[in-house]
């Protein structure tokens, strides 16, 4: 399974575009800098699961005084998650070339 | 709710009882007037005569009253109702005070029941602090009126993320990627 191609979907492909132009950003700034593309129904359930596969990382940030709630949590793409998107854009652009080159 | 608060909304409960009770004999006459026009115009032309008119004021106040003595009793009991209102029209700012223990926090406890703690850390908290948030940010531009639509969108969006998550959800997710 080692040499199995890491392919991501349209909404880990957004989530680490965003990460990797912006830096560090929270959940709902992601939302909202991605145009309708990341749902916030869903954009949680998509960063735990990059978080678990290791492209993402995440902590948290408290909120400043006086402020209360539960703080906030702020993620970033690690050096794994880097690459997987350099791959997978890569890939993209080999199957265009493929598909359209004769064209 | 403490004594004072108690008896500071039967003291306000007493005040707009009194206001319904000095203002009823006004609508009441009005209504009568209005019922005695409607039915005297409509027998005078076949009994043009001072006992009919007479008959018909009698019975227009009795509907009239009737139908304030109903409707007097309903708003009394729904006083309790209108004042929440009236406070909430009057003083949108006490949702303010409210957000520390605000009953949302609820929802959290519903989820840590049916999920893990692992998926609560990363799922449901961060939607619960982007909800806490978007509150913040309201109250920072005054919009205070926005409130009730982030509560409403936040708890869509929460209730959602709970199905997605469920076995049934996870399920529609595979089916979709395996059809994609």
């Amino acid at each position: 399974m080692q040499n199995e191609f890491p392919k991501l979907s349209g909404k880990e492909m957004k989530a680490l575009e965003l990460l990797i132009h912006k830096g560090e950003m929270f959940g709902l700034e992601m939302v909202e800098a991605s145009e309708g593309e990341l749902k916030r129904g869903t954009i949680y359930v998509t960063l735990s699961r990059m978080c678990d596969k290791g492209y993402l990382d995440s902590r948290e940030e408290p909120r400043q005084a006086p402020e209360i709630g539960i703080p906030r949590r702020k993620y970033w793409a690690t050096g794994l998650g880097e690459k997987v998107y350099e791959a997978n854009l890569r890939a993209i652009e080999i199957f265009r070339e493929l598909a359209w080159g004769g064209f | 709710m403490n004594d004072k608060e108690s008896k500071l909304q039967s003291d306000r409960q007493q005040v707009i009882q009194k206001k319904l009770i000095k203002t009823l004999p006004i609508i009441a006459g009005i209504l009568s007037i209005l019922f005695t026009t409607l039915f005297q115009s409509m027998i005078e032309k076949v009994f043009e005569n001072f006992i009919v008119y007479l008959f018909v004021l009698i019975i227009g106040c009795l509907i009239a009253g009737y139908f304030i003595g109903e409707i007097t009793i309903k708003v009394t009991y729904k006083i309790d109702f209108i004042i929440k209102i009236i406070d909430l029209v009057k003083n949108p700012k006490v949702e303010e005070a409210k957000i520390a223990i605000h009953s949302r926090y609820k929802l959290l406890k519903l989820s840590g029941f049916f999920f893990s703690t692992k998926t609560q850390k990363e799922v449901f908290f961060p939607t619960m602090s982007d909800w806490d948030e978007e509150i913040f940010e309201a109250l920072r531009k005054n919009k205070d009126a926005k409130l009730f639509m982030i509560h409403l969108r936040n708890t869509y969006t929460f209730i959602l993320l709970m199905w997605q998550k469920s076995p049934i959800g996870d399920l529609i997710e595979f089916v979709r990627k395996i059809a994609s």
